[in-house]
């Protein structure tokens, strides 16, 4: 991993130790924001966020849970530079951490703010933080929110206006008994869920003036049925970065679009799984039959190396450590890949590693040592994103990779 | 365990070996390699340069890596420089990550490799 600020003495002269704490904060939030393309049923969630010229508070995410519910946040947190960027990992881990004790958007936001509320920041008392917070059930289509001073998401229909949803309250880390009002609705098929920061309605042209909320609704009610999410938002974005303006916030958009019985919509996801007894070479045939479906499906990503370099030492790494290569045991491969990022899931039967001391361990001097780690060393530097977490089905490696010819 | 899908060609010039390595460079390639050449023990008598082609090397792990850095260390203790030549744009992005460039010169082919010893060997 590269070193922020390049080490030594330098980091202390001059401008250098404002850059280095860019560099930093960036390095940072580039670990603990996953890109988000992800699909459950007939449900997919994609996001895209831009930062401004200094390191800005923007957070989201995207959560599948239990096979048919999938969890959204989008947020906001003040300040900029290190502080905002190490507030964003630490409202990520108390998003999913609470996720996991279940409950409602709202309840998630009330145990969020009372944790939030409790540190007592002059900084949070202040401001506060907003989020918002939508669980789908993906199969009955029924969407619940919940906001935390966040602006109001829409609900929008090809060719027509779109509607904005109330959810007004107090952002997380003001005051402890706040409570949150809870919205349910049903999503019909083909429709869109949108949420968003205030980045990107504030966003202000060369004369000043806000980008603002008529656009943005204009911008949802043009948006054809057969534009995906991603290329929607995108040409948003880039739409807004053509007027030239020095840009003072974060600008993000989290997109749930629900396509039940639109069968044409499906067909742009593609996914693939294996399954291999833990042998050594094992990975062999996967990296191989991988290689060949990228070249056919992703050919234009320029990732095609990076990821079965990537997904072979993850399998590698799982039948010799995760299963010591007990052939009984299995070593599981799953893709999941859209038209911008790549997800792929290497499943094991043991008990996972202490990732520090692995990478710390990776440069002995023994010969016969050396290559220990180094499997970890390369997907951490060509992964777009990675985590390792252990599950109630195994050990789990999980990988992003954005194509090189989408990325923003 | 899965076979080696590893070949070997070697050819001895002036002073040294050239080896061509076709297939898989992964952990099970270390006893292929080592049942042609023990680079621990040297290249033999009076040979000062190895050139290892990869240019028919269709994937390389961490552990070929590692097979590649030891035998490049091997060299330094035993007096023979080694060269890779044929690698694709990945894999020497992938050397130069896990340090394999500190004990070994890339270069496109053994044409290129051939010149460069051939220069050194004249002084130059």
């Amino acid at each position: 991993m590269p070193e922020p600020g390049g080490g030594g003495s330098r980091l202390f002269g001059g401008a250098e130790p404002l850059a280095a704490e860019l560099r930093l904060a960036l390095e940072v939030q580039r670990k603990w924001q996953p890109p988000v393309d992800l699909r459950l049923g007939a449900c997919r969630v994609t996001a895209r966020s831009r930062q401004a010229a200094e390191v800005g508070g923007d957070l989201f995410d995207a959560v599948v849970l239990d096979d048919t519910v999938v969890a959204v946040l989008v947020g906001d947190v003040p300040g900029k530079g290190l502080q905002a960027a190490f507030m964003v990992p630490a409202l990520l881990l108390l998003f999913r951490s609470e996720l996991k004790r279940g409950a409602s958007p709202a309840g998630l936001l009330e145990r969020m703010n009372r944790v939030l509320a409790g540190l007592r920041a002059e900084s949070l008392a202040a401001v506060g933080v907003t989020l918002g917070i939508g669980l789908l059930d993906v199969e009955a289509g029924e969407m619940r929110y919940a906001g935390a001073g966040h602006p109001a998401p829409y609900l929008a229909m090809p060719g027509a206006r779109p509607r904005q949803l109330d959810s007004s309250s107090l952002p997380l880390g003001m005051s402890p008994e706040e409570s949150y009002r809870e919205t349910v609705f049903r999503l019909a098929p083909g429709e869109r869920f949108v949420l968003y920061t205030d980045g990107v309605i504030e966003d202000a042209g060369p004369d000043g003036e806000m980008y603002g909320f008529d656009r943005l609704e204009a911008e949802l009610a043009d948006w054809p049925d057969d534009v995906p999410a991603a290329d929607w938002m995108e040409r948003l974005l880039d739409g807004q970065e053509s007027r030239e303006a020095s840009r003072r916030d974060d600008r993000t958009l989290l997109v749930v679009e629900y396509a039940a019985g639109k069968a044409g919509r499906r067909a742009e996801l593609r996914e693939r799984s294996w399954r291999v007894p833990s042998a050594p070479g094992c990975e062999r045939s996967i990296a191989a039959e991988l290689a060949a479906m990228l070249r056919e499906d992703w050919s234009d990503s320029g990732r095609t190396d990076d990821i079965v370099t990537c997904v072979a030492e993850a399998v590698m790494n799982a039948a010799e450590h995760g299963n010591g290569f007990d052939e009984r045991k299995a070593v599981a491969v799953q893709v999941h890949f859209g038209h911008s990022i790549m997800v792929c899931r290497i499943r094991d039967e043991g008990d996972g590693f202490d990732l520090p001391a692995k990478l710390a361990d990776s440069r002995p001097d023994d010969d016969n040592e050396y290559g220990r780690g180094w499997g970890l060393r390369l997907i951490d530097e060509l992964t777009d994103y990675w985590i390792a977490a252990r599950d109630e089905h195994g050990f789990c490696v999980e990988m992003y990779f954005l194509s090189h010819h989408r990325k923003s | 365990m899965m076979d080696s899908m590893l070949e070997l060609n070697i050819v001895p010039f002036d002073a040294g070996l050239s080896v061509t390595l076709k297939g898989d460079l992964d952990q099970q390639a270390e006893q292929k390699i080592r049942s042609v050449l023990n680079w621990e023990d040297g290249i033999g008598e009076g040979r000062r340069y190895l050139i290892l082609n990869l240019h028919e090397v269709n994937f390389i792990n961490s552990s070929g890596m590692a097979l590649l850095i030891r035998i490049a260390r091997a060299g330094r203790k035993r007096g023979y420089h080694t060269f890779i030549c044929g690698a694709s744009a990945h894999y020497q992005k992938l050397f130069r990550m896990v340090g394999l460039t500190e004990y070994v010169m890339l270069y496109p082919d053994d044409y290129a490799a051939l010149q460069r010893i051939e220069a050194l060997e004249s002084g130059v």
